[in-house]
């Protein structure tokens, strides 16, 4: 065939073979060590979701030794997951960072005692809050009711429980309550607080990137939220095939866990997904829990000034 | 094949069967007591053999853990004393690593800004990587070491504290890939404030090595619980230090296995029957006492008993070879002390069909069998002899009997010949008797009317019959006379 005949047929040949474009990097950091709580973004990561949109998602644990804000300066993860008063907290210091996706619609906190007490009524003790993104509902608490609580940041507060070192903890329903039971402790309803059955429900766990990364990749981000979104929407349908994905993340991040404890933690966080009032999984800020926690805070001096929705979510 | 009938008529098989049968009973029953008594005794002592061993393992354990805590609290003090001297820190936290090679690593940590020269993080650390000991100040923003157990729990507590076992995830400077259990103190001030903690550690491969170590059976295995129910030792490694004792009660209640970990964890010591894996098992537990841990060990009820199981095989397959040998010894010497009998039964067949001839031989024996033999044997010559007596009179009888009966028939036909003589004669004198009625009756009645001719007529009719009667009776006299004459001959004749 002449050259220029076959010259012809290029064009028909480009149309037919695009050029590959280049997937756009993105690393997010998880609040915590491999465990069930991001199923979601494992399935998105593993089904190819992310690829699908053009997107090349690394999925990053921190240690347990460091907080997001140190992990947000130290390694510059594009996205982070933030529970939305520590977001809000940063967002009032002078960090401006935007939700690109929401996956908890309630709060899962607990306040438990380890002597088999009410909580109310434990005032100046020891109590174990997370040093890595700390729980405000308990300083809310203790403020609010006047417990004036020894707050002990920690690690992990189960061998500090265990050893009577602390007078309660805090703990949330998917991962430390598990774990407690998990120890042989038998707690009682009356040495539980659960926050959101006290007028304190609030969103937690969401994905949060600095509004400049956001401005700069808008499509990157809503893509990674379709895709999330995505994978967790196949996990609700296929709870023990995501749990086997889970697992492998698990044994690779040699996470200290076991697959009974995973798969307790699924369903309950996948029952923190719904919606308190449509019983929907909706992956969304609501505008009505940011102005609770933005006043609560601010009531009790953990903000610098007012949060607003606007601020928080993308346009 | 002989059938069940057969062996029922076999009096050597009944007797051989009912002989073992009585044997097995009588040793079953001697076994039975024997077994048991051995299996309690077995039990006891394999039972107190683990016991033992389990004790021996836990105050190693213990022994050396004091050792650790000693060596730790004569450092202390020189680490309070030394408080004005940050950098010595680094030099304490190496040396307690060279004098006491149990140890992987040692920690000598202060609170926040204690020296103010040090900054938020200043904690003096040593790890023994088995070729050197290497030391830093691991404190860091990525190393927030005031949030850990190993500091947190001995600083609230205000005393020393063995910290469960945790794996270290450092990711800068001495990067350590073991878990550890660490032995953690306050260190105080001189005013007595709390101002950091010392720790030191020992690697947890030190307790599975030791407490594996700890097997008394083959297939008995340990495992070792942390305070929180955590498998610290566990024979599966995908349950130790990722599951507690508890864990299988998220998914359903297990109230064996949650009941013996409440007690393990509680600090008790004690034994349990459970079953573990589909298989009956013997659970010994005792807690430590420094760490507050406790050790389990396990032993299946089929290591327990291996080697009484195994004698027991045995003596019931010996048992059954003696009882199939004494089965078949007894049916052969039995069957052939009595074949003599089924001898004298064939011979009393025999004599049933009137055969007084068997071939019993001459005895030798001289207990019953022989005598009876013996006896039979006279009884049946003796019986012989005194058939062929009865037959040879019987014989006699017989032809007399037929002569008899000979004779008898012929008195039956002669007496049948007169009969009918005497009925013909009768019949013949009948006429004559009837005419000589009818004319005497005629002449009584019509003798007035007669002539006399008529009359000699009928005296002339009246005497020809009577003539003819007479002539009759004469002849039937003669016969009598004849037959009478012939009688008497026979009479005389015989």
């Amino acid at each position: 065939m002449p050259f220029s005949i076959r010259l012809m047929f290029l064009p028909l040949l480009l149309l037919l073979c695009p050029p590959k474009v280049q997937a756009e990097k993105m690393m997010l950091m998880t609040s915590w060590t491999a465990q069930a709580q991001f199923a979601g973004y494992y399935i998105a990561y593993e089904k190819g979701y992310y690829k699908e949109v053009g997107l090349d998602v690394e999925i990053a644990h921190p240690s347990l030794t460091t907080t997001p804000l140190i992990c947000l300066q130290r390694e510059q993860p594009d996205a982070i997951m933030l529970s939305l008063m520590s977001a809000m907290n940063f967002i009032s210091q002078g960090i401006p960072l935007v939700n690109i996706f929401q996956d908890s619609m309630n709060s899962s906190n607990l306040l438990i005692s380890r002597w088999g007490k009410d909580p109310l009524k434990m005032n100046g003790k020891k109590v174990a809050i997370f040093n890595a993104d700390p729980n405000y509902l308990t300083y809310i608490l203790s403020k609010k009711e006047q417990l004036n609580y020894e707050i002990i940041p920690c690690t992990s507060h189960i061998n500090l429980f265990i050893s009577g070192a602390i007078d309660a903890a805090m703990a949330t329903t998917y991962n430390e309550y598990l774990q407690l039971l998990q120890s042989g402790f038998r707690m009682g309803d009356e040495s539980i607080y659960r926050f959101s059955q006290h007028g304190y429900n609030i969103q937690e766990q969401g994905v949060y990137v600095k509004r400049s990364y956001y401005e700069a990749h808008t499509k990157a981000c809503k893509q990674f939220a379709a895709a999330s979104r995505k994978g967790w929407e196949w996990v609700a349908t296929h709870p023990e095939e995501a749990l086997g994905i889970v697992m492998k993340y698990v044994r690779s991040d040699h996470a200290v866990t076991n697959l009974t404890l995973q798969r307790r933690m699924l369903q309950e966080i996948l029952n923190l997904q719904l919606d308190a009032d449509s019983k929907k999984r909706e992956f969304r800020v609501r505008r009505d829990m940011v102005e609770k926690a933005s006043r609560l805070m601010l009531e009790c001096g953990l903000l610098r000034r007012a949060v607003t929705y606007e601020e928080l979510i993308v346009p | 094949m002989k059938s069940l009938k057969d062996y029922r008529r076999s009096l050597s098989a009944r007797l051989s069967v009912w002989t073992v049968l009585v044997v097995t009973a009588i040793f079953l029953a001697a076994l039975t007591i024997m077994f048991t008594e051995s299996r309690d005794h077995v039990r006891k002592d394999t039972l107190g053999k683990a016991r033992q061993t389990l004790d021996g393992t836990v105050l190693h354990i213990d022994n050396t853990l004091q050792t650790v805590e000693v060596a730790a609290n004569n450092m202390i003090r020189v680490i309070e004393n030394n408080l004005d001297k940050p950098d010595k820190m680094l030099d304490f936290s190496r040396k307690i690593l060279e004098t006491n090679p149990i140890l992987d690593g040692c920690s000598i940590s202060f609170e926040p800004f204690y020296y103010k020269e040090k900054g938020e993080y200043f904690s003096a650390y040593s790890y023994n990587n088995g070729d050197s000991i290497l030391t830093e100040n691991e404190g860091a923003d990525y190393y927030q070491y005031h949030t850990m157990d190993w500091y947190l729990i001995p600083k609230l507590l205000n005393r020393p504290y063995w910290i469960e076992p945790f794996q270290e995830d450092a990711t800068e400077g001495i990067v350590v890939q073991d878990i550890f259990s660490s032995y953690s103190q306050p260190i105080h001030d001189k005013a007595g404030k709390v101002v950091g903690t010392f720790s030191v550690d020992i690697c947890l491969d030190w307790f599975s090595d030791t407490v594996s170590a700890t097997k008394p059976f083959p297939h008995s295995y340990t495992i070792l619980l942390g305070k929180g129910g955590t498998f610290l030792v566990h024979p599966d490694s995908t349950r130790q230090f990722y599951e507690t004792v508890f864990t299988s009660s998220l998914d359903g209640s297990d109230p064996t296995l949650e009941s013996l970990g409440e007690a393990m964890i509680a600090g008790e010591s004690g034994y349990r029957t459970m079953t573990i894996n589909g298989e009956l098992s013997h659970v010994f537990f005792k807690p430590f006492k420094n760490t507050g841990w406790s050790v389990a060990m396990v032993c299946p009820e089929s290591d327990i008993y291996a080697a009484f199981c195994q004698l027991q095989r045995t003596v019931q397959i010996v048992t059954a070879i003696g009882l199939l040998l004494l089965l078949l010894s007894t049916w052969y010497i039995v069957s052939r002390s009595v074949r003599p009998l089924q001898k004298l039964v064939d011979s009393t067949h025999q004599m049933t069909q009137h055969k007084f001839t068997g071939d019993i031989s001459d005895s030798t024996r001289e207990d019953e069998i022989g005598q009876l033999q013996r006896r039979f044997k006279a009884m049946q010559e003796s019986l012989g002899k005194y058939v062929g007596k009865v037959r040879q009179q019987s014989a006699v009888l017989e032809a007399r009997h037929a002569e008899l009966q000979q004779a008898y028939n012929h008195a039956k036909e002669e007496e049948h010949i007169r009969n009918a003589v005497l009925h013909k004669m009768t019949k013949r004198m009948s006429e004559p008797v009837a005419d000589i009625t009818a004319v005497s009756r005629t002449i009584c009645e019509e003798y007035q009317n007669m002539t006399n001719d008529y009359m000699d007529a009928m005296v002339d009719k009246i005497e020809n019959d009577a003539n003819q009667v007479s002539e009759l009776l004469n002849e039937l006299l003669r016969a009598a006379e004849e037959e009478m004459s012939h009688y008497s001959q026979t009479d005389t004749a015989s």
